[in-house]
């Protein structure tokens, strides 16, 4: 398309300088009229030459596609994953601490290597829970509805994969 | 009546309004005491979180980009682009605005130094061309004028095309780095905006980025270049002869880069905002949503911004726009001498022409005049592109921030 651009705009240029050079050389007269008239004739062709070729092209722009596709830095997704997680398990754990129950190790497990932050299953561990004078309950049913009631203003996760070990 | 007791209403609250003020700077400073401490650790922390997440971040082709131009590194204050990023993120950014103007001035009076000789020689040959055209004996009459006029006019075109043919390689010297720009910055931006969260904003500005920097950028090199070629080359010829004239075609060949060029922002912008903007508020809804819903859920817990989770996502958002103002930092140090030279090539043009009109020959300062208009064409193509790029990266610097 470049190319037939160029050649146009070449044989433009190469017309009217023809003309003006023929010009130059003629000498005054009679005849000078005619040739002038005959060069406009010319230009003028040499300008409209490619529109018949124009009419009746089908274009095609489908070939104009988005060749770029860029690419997230995988490893800053998956690193801000990682502290994202390890906040979250630090939330959890010291919310559960200020309500009274020491030793309770909460353990976040996500999909680091998805791009976006999802938190698939949490383990809550009750083994060595120390109750505290702070705490509510003392029954270990209750303390779990309670720390599950923690977890899940916390995180964004499903009620079922919130899992206790005692 | 009704409008005297609006006045003295509004006076009363004018008189009223410092002590009420009053009021609220000593309630808000006995606030700020008692949370002082907390605070300065929440400070501390977010300072913390984003030393760690600049120190992840893979900002080497910017930094490649940022040593090759020496204009990007005299507005980073010799900085490298990690250091700016953290200097941003502290809160010093316009520490020197003069700088910057002093910059600008010493440009415009470098670039007018080093067009003034080809200036004055131009001048000078038009001069004297069109003084031997007044002074030549009558003889030969109409011809020997007219090959005076075609050396003239041959000298002055071969002395404005060096100059012509260095305009046309910066400017695309400068499109292409700021595609390589372009290329560089927005994998980090759209990086950052899902680690802040914005998944609908990135599945918006993915496509339009790509866009941009492949398609947008291919029809100004590919098509609007060469049109501004042909419409040059064209103006060249026409004022060649009195007789063949071709400014109507020139006409239309440079209202069509107008609207081509007019149509492409127009259409992009209108699109990349309309959609980034929704996609930027859903986000923003999605975020907050979370946020209300846990706030509700457990009135005893303090500011959810001193979670450690809430913290990592705001220093990430903070990176997200340090980011892009640096890489529009980087854009400005690109373009600014570009720019610059153009502007003062074309308005030198201008003054060729004005000079030229009443001494010389006419055909030669409509051909310098022309060009002039079409050196516009050039510097309309730098600025659509970055003027597109900046309204990107502001509108990825606006959406899903969540603090």
């Amino acid at each position: 398309m470049f190319s037939s651009i160029s050649g146009w705009v070449l044989s433009i240029a190469g017309v009217v300088s023809l003309s003006v050079i023929v010009e130059l050389i003629l000498p005054e007269g009679q005849l000078n009229k005619y040739i002038r008239g005959i060069f406009s004739f010319i230009i003028m062709l040499v300008i409209i030459a490619p529109l018949p070729s124009l009419v009746g092209k089908n274009f095609d722009f489908s070939n104009i596609s988005l060749s770029e596709e860029y690419e997230l830095q995988e490893d800053y997704i998956y690193q801000m994953n990682v502290y994202k997680t390890e906040a979250l398990q630090n939330d959890i754990s010291n919310q559960i601490r200020q309500s009274g129950y020491e030793n309770v190790v909460v353990s976040v497990s996500s999909d680091n290597y998805a791009t976006q932050f999802k938190v698939s299953a949490i383990y809550v561990e009750l083994s060595n829970l120390v109750i505290t004078d702070q705490a509510q309950h003392t029954n270990i049913l209750d303390i779990e509805k309670e720390i599950l009631q923690i977890i899940l203003s916390r995180a964004d996760v499903d009620e079922a994969e919130v899992h206790f070990e005692r | 009546m009704k409008k005297a007791f609006l006045i003295i209403s509004a006076l009363l609250i004018l008189t009223l309004s410092p002590l009420i003020g009053l009021a609220d700077f000593s309630s808000a400073s006995a606030s700020t005491c008692y949370a002082d401490a907390a605070d300065e650790s929440l400070e501390d922390q977010i300072e913390d979180s984003v030393e760690d997440q600049l120190g992840d971040l893979d900002l080497g082709q910017l930094e490649d980009i940022l040593n090759n131009s020496q204009n990007a590194d005299d507005l980073f204050g010799g900085q490298s682009f990690i250091e700016k990023l953290a200097s941003i993120i502290n809160g010093d950014f316009a520490e020197d605005s003069t700088s910057v103007w002093e910059a600008i001035l010493n440009l415009i009076f470098d670039n007018l130094l080093s067009f003034l000789p080809i200036i004055a020689t131009v001048i000078a040959v038009a001069i004297l061309g069109g003084m031997i055209q007044n002074l030549k004996p009558n003889l030969n009459g109409k011809s020997i004028g007219s090959v005076i006029h075609f050396v003239t006019y041959g000298v002055v075109v071969i002395l404005i095309f060096t100059i012509v043919m260095k305009m046309i390689t910066i400017t695309t010297d400068t499109i292409g780095s700021i595609k390589a720009q372009m290329d560089a910055i927005f994998p980090i931006l759209l990086t950052m905006l899902t680690a802040v969260g914005g998944t609908v904003s990135v599945s918006v500005y993915q496509p339009a980025m790509a866009l941009l920097a492949s398609v947008i950028i291919n029809i100004f090199t590919v098509f609007l270049m060469p049109l501004f070629l042909i419409s040059t080359v064209l103006s060249l010829v026409s004022n060649l002869s009195n007789n063949v004239k071709l400014d109507k075609l020139i006409g239309f060949l440079n209202s069509m880069f107008k609207w081509v060029i007019g149509l492409i922002f127009t259409v992009f912008i209108g699109f990349a905002s309309i959609q980034g903007i929704t996609a930027g508020s859903i986000d923003g809804l999605s975020i907050k949503t979370a946020k209300f819903a846990i706030k509700s859920y457990i009135p005893i817990v303090g500011s959810y911004i001193s979670d450690g989770f809430y913290i990592v996502l705001a220093s990430s958002s903070l990176i997200k726009n340090a980011v892009g103002a640096c890489g529009l930092l980087l854009l400005a140090g690109t373009i600014l001498a570009p720019i610059i030279q153009l502007i003062v090539f074309m308005l030198a043009l201008k003054l060729m022409a004005g000079i030229i009109e009443p001494l010389g020959d006419g055909k030669i300062a409509s051909f310098v005049n022309t060009l002039s208009k079409n050196m516009t064409m050039l510097i309309s193509m730098i600025v659509a592109v970055s003027f597109m790029y900046v309204i990107l990266t502001g509108l990825v610097m606006c959406s899903a921030n969540i603090l």
